[in-house]
């Protein structure tokens, strides 16, 4: 409390007279009151003398001011609020008459009216014009969940499998047939009378061929033909070529078949009739390749031949995979990857 | 929510959707562009909506598209697009609902939104709450004072009720 002065000093006489003075401020109002004598007679008075007494006055109109679930407060404050309350339909049925009389009796009907037209209303007229756009078809549809998935990949592997065995075995057999005939051609023309070619008797031949209804080995016309090819030739031709035809025939399989090399005896015949001189050393030659492809004893297998006939026949290019594999020590030393016009090769270096 | 279900939406919503986003964005080729692309949206993910919530999802979609777009093209700008005659009757010479729908136009887009909602498609307070992702609490507000600041503007003008 501030020091006591000639501005305060009532509130420190009420205080006394209350007795909420502390022991210090009491020592201050005496210490006041020593200065001024002529105040002491005004805390000389017996103030609580003149204390009120409460009476039994009571308020009559309690019952207006009790709130009830359905009643609305409505006063000059609160009245907007409670029109725009009645505009949203947040007030019940009573409530909104509530509202409508008190707004009656407080000539706010036309600001009530304002807060009603407030309210927005659609223009029904504008309309989206392509709704069909927007729409969608409605046809069969096919889940594709996993399983319809499966089975889909599933036939299409099935259809391929069997585009290539339908190629396998049609064109394949005719393969075959055209490989069996060549082989049958080929191992008669080396094998069937080995004996006359063993025993080197190269005049022979005509008449060996013309026994077997061979029609292509015109007659030589010149008979002196080098005894040494003739002696050579056929020997290594039959004794290497052999064994490779005769496993062919015997164990044939669409994985395995192996292309036959190419024996030029038809134009052999033909050099020698035509220029022995000469011929000779293209024999040599050819004889010298010849030896030197059969000395490698590589073979060459076409695996996966299901697969590479089904993709042929998918992409109408000719698709073809090769290895080579070399006799001596069984391993592949070469491949090969062929796709219409582009091949690939990969040789293992030794 | 089916391909029927689906169409059956198109034919409902589609001219409340069309209107909705018309009167916030006045451009009625870029309207038609969000109408389009809304329902695209919806269709795509249709398999995990309920039809009995898909008009919700319908606006809530639109909603964001239209925010997306005007963020983007910022087509309130584009003055080719506004019907110059409309705009050059003063708002006192207007009927009610234009002078309405011209007043909302000063109001905060958000606030647009929820009127519109409220009044053309007769959202609910926590409806349109998950529709602007507003709380209900805020949805009243802005409601409260748009209605307060239209009542303003119709007594300034003097409107003809009728």
């Amino acid at each position: 409390m501030e020091k006591i002065d000639l501005n305060n000093y009532e509130a420190y006489f009420l205080d006394y007279m209350e007795g909420s003075l502390s022991a210090e401020e009491k020592y201050d109002l005496f210490a006041f009151l020593e200065k001024h004598p002529d105040l002491k007679e005004e805390l000389e008075l017996d103030v609580m003398d003149m204390e009120l007494m409460p009476t039994s006055v009571t308020f009559d109109a309690k019952e207006s001011l009790k709130v009830d679930a359905d009643k609305l407060m409505i006063t000059t404050g609160s009245v907007d609020e409670l029109m725009i309350a009645a505009v949203e339909g947040q007030l019940s049925k009573s409530q909104k008459q509530q509202l409508e009389t008190y707004v009656k009796d407080n000539n706010l009907t036309k600001s009530y009216a304002y807060t009603k037209a407030t309210q927005l209303k659609p223009d029904l007229s504008i309309q989206f014009e392509d709704k069909a756009s927007l729409k969608q078809k409605t046809g069969l549809i096919i889940s594709m969940t996993w399983v319809t998935r499966v089975a889909s990949i599933a036939a299409v592997g099935a259809i391929l499998i069997m585009i290539g065995l339908n190629w396998n075995s049609t064109e394949g057999e005719v393969a075959n047939e055209s490989f069996a005939a060549e082989d049958v051609k080929s191992h008669n023309r080396l094998n069937v009378n080995e004996r006359n070619w063993n025993t080197s008797d190269f005049a022979n031949e005509d008449q060996l061929l013309a026994e077997e209804g061979e029609q292509n080995f015109p007659a030589p016309q010149n008979e002196n033909r080098p005894r040494e090819i003739q002696n050579e030739l056929p020997n290594m031709i039959a004794e290497d070529i052999k064994p490779e035809r005769i496993a062919n025939e015997k164990e044939e399989k669409e994985e395995d078949l192996i292309a036959p090399p190419i024996l030029p005896l038809e134009n052999l015949d033909d050099e020698i009739a035509e220029d022995p001189s000469n011929q000779v050393n293209e024999h040599e030659e050819n004889a010298t390749s010849i030896t030197e492809d059969l000395a490698d004893a590589n073979t060459v297998e076409q695996p996966y031949r299901l697969i590479t006939n089904a993709a042929s026949d998918l992409i109408n290019r000719e698709v073809s995979f090769t290895r080579e594999k070399d006799n001596a020590t069984e391993n592949y030393v070469a491949y090969g990857f062929k796709l219409g016009k582009f091949e690939f090769e990969r040789k293992k270096s030794k | 929510m089916t391909t029927n279900e689906y169409n059956n939406c198109v034919d409902n919503y589609a001219d409340n959707i069309y209107r909705f986003v018309l009167k916030h964005i006045k451009n009625v080729d870029a309207a038609r562009d969000i109408v389009q692309e809304t329902f695209a949206k919806v269709w795509v993910k249709r398999e995990t909506i309920e039809f009995s919530k898909a008009r919700s999802y319908f606006f809530t979609t639109a909603h964001h598209t239209l925010i997306d777009t005007v963020r983007k093209e910022k087509y309130m700008q584009d003055e080719t697009a506004i019907d110059r005659e409309y705009y050059q009757k003063p708002i006192g010479n207007l009927d009610l609902q234009e002078q309405l729908e011209e007043a909302l136009d000063q109001f905060p887009e958000i606030q647009r939104t929820v009127v519109l909602l409220r009044d053309y498609e007769g959202y609910a307070y926590d409806e349109i709450g998950e529709i602007t992702n507003l709380k209900e609490s805020q949805v009243k507000v802005y409601i409260f004072r748009a209605r307060k600041r239209l009542n303003e503007i119709l007594v300034s003008i003097e409107a003809v009720l009728d």
